[in-house]
């Protein structure tokens, strides 16, 4: 019986593709696979009776093809602030047996998925510019996008199919770097993406 | 390339419309240039199209004319050595040919209407041919007889086949402020004289309500 959850968060990802991310589209990933991390802090949530507020969590996976394909590795960063019942609640989404779209897919399209791990996460976000930090595991940095005269572009992306954003900013993810079992990566200037989004047992709602 | 100081801009060269806008190229959906990556394929070849609705060039009306650019670049846009030919409806008179001439040929200003000539390294002359433009959303299409044309129709989703629609918004665009993604069934364009036998299918496509005006493409509201 899936427990009744939700929440409103503050969303960065990014991932290996080039700006815009051609699977924001259904094209395919600009390499053939997708490397991708995601960090949310949630401003308001629940889970159950358990209250999120504030929760930091983060989330990387490796497709070796596209995604829809699944064969994926996968793991989940808890933010070591959380308290024993909110890391539960946090452990108890990743199983994916709670729903909320991506939060249910994504597991279902994982060939290995790590049990999660609780460590500091170092979070701030403000406008195109975003940074995660997860000491020793991964970090990635983004800022404005802009053509090759200096013309910042701000692009957002509409999307009310979205099961991971339905309005998010594209934004340039200048460097980014994961060190966790056998994701292994180092990418500049690829893709990524802020937004601000509301999840419930449904998925993505907002 | 000169470009004239805002003062300088005389009222004979200023002009505006609002127009419907269909494009297609050979990138991916969602055309990853929008976000100033690298195109797809590596170059860029385009087949793009305005129905004006509204518009004046100086003194003279741009009320209903349609017009197409076919465009093709061996790189990025911004790398440069591209080449372009303008493409006017048949219906449009002696005037306003010549004004879709200078619009296009980037020496009045307009967003891509300036930056495109300025990455040519030819600009074959604009051709008149008859245009049958259909702007229906989603479903919109255009033909150039004998020259062209472009289908496009929503993505599908690859899993379930659920019919999908975004929009990019783009504050800093040079062409498209605001735009519906599409997918391109099918796009050609066949010019002996520009060296060109293009022919896509299933991808990147938009369609837009546009304001334009000679400084560039308008931010519209809604």
């Amino acid at each position: 019986m899936a427990t009744k959850w939700e929440f409103e968060a503050d969303y960065f990802t990014y991932c290996n593709c080039d700006w815009g991310c051609p699977c924001n589209f259904n094209a395919r990933p600009t390499q053939g696979n997708c490397h991708g991390v995601a960090v949310w802090r949630i401003k308001e949530g629940r889970f159950g009776t358990t209250k999120l507020d504030g929760v930091v969590f983060a989330a990387s996976y490796f497709f070796p093809g596209l995604i829809e394909k699944g064969n994926a590795i996968r793991r989940m960063y808890i933010d070591r602030k959380a308290n024993p019942d909110q890391r539960k609640a946090l452990v108890a989404i990743d199983s994916g047996q709670h729903g909320g779209g991506m939060f249910e897919i994504f597991p279902k399209l994982a060939a290995k998925s790590y049990p999660p791990i609780v460590a500091d996460i170092e979070f701030r976000l403000d406008g195109p510019e975003a940074y995660v930090k997860i000491e020793g595991i991964l970090e990635g940095e983004s800022e404005a996008l802009s053509y090759p005269d200096g013309t910042v572009i701000s692009p957002t992306f509409t999307l009310p199919h979205g099961i991971e954003f339905k309005e998010g900013l594209a934004t340039n993810a200048k460097r980014w770097w994961i060190k966790d079992e056998e994701m292994l990566a180092h990418h500049e200037n690829a893709y990524g993406a802020v937004a601000s989004v509301k999840f419930t047992n449904e998925g993505c709602v907002g | 390339m000169r470009f004239h100081s805002r003062g300088e801009r005389s009222l004979a060269d200023r002009w505006n419309f609002e127009a419907e806008y269909i494009q297609s190229c050979n990138c991916a959906y969602g055309c990853p240039c929008n976000f100033n990556a690298l195109p797809t394929l590596g170059n860029c070849e385009a087949f793009v199209a305005w129905h004006i609705k509204t518009g004046m060039f100086g003194k003279t009306r741009l009320d209903g004319v349609t017009f197409a650019w076919g465009l093709a670049w061996p790189q990025a846009i911004h790398m440069g050595n591209g080449a372009g030919r303008v493409y006017i409806d048949s219906k449009a008179s002696p005037e306003q040919g010549k004004a879709i001439e200078a619009i296009t040929s980037g020496k009045h200003g307009g967003g891509v209407f300036t930056v495109f000539p300025s990455t040519f390294s030819r600009a074959y002359p604009m051709k008149a041919a008859t245009i049958d433009f259909r702007f229906k959303g989603h479903d919109s299409s255009f033909a150039v007889d004998g020259i062209g044309e472009v289908q496009s129709e929503h993505i599908r989703n690859p899993v379930t086949g659920a019919m999908f629609e975004g929009q990019i918004v783009l504050p800093g665009g040079l062409n498209m402020k605001k735009a519906n993604v599409t997918n391109i069934r099918r796009w050609w364009l066949r010019d002996d004289a520009a060296g060109w036998n293009m022919a896509y299918e299933n991808v990147s496509g938009f369609f837009a309500a546009q304001k334009y005006n000679e400084k560039g493409p308008v931010k519209r509201a809604g």
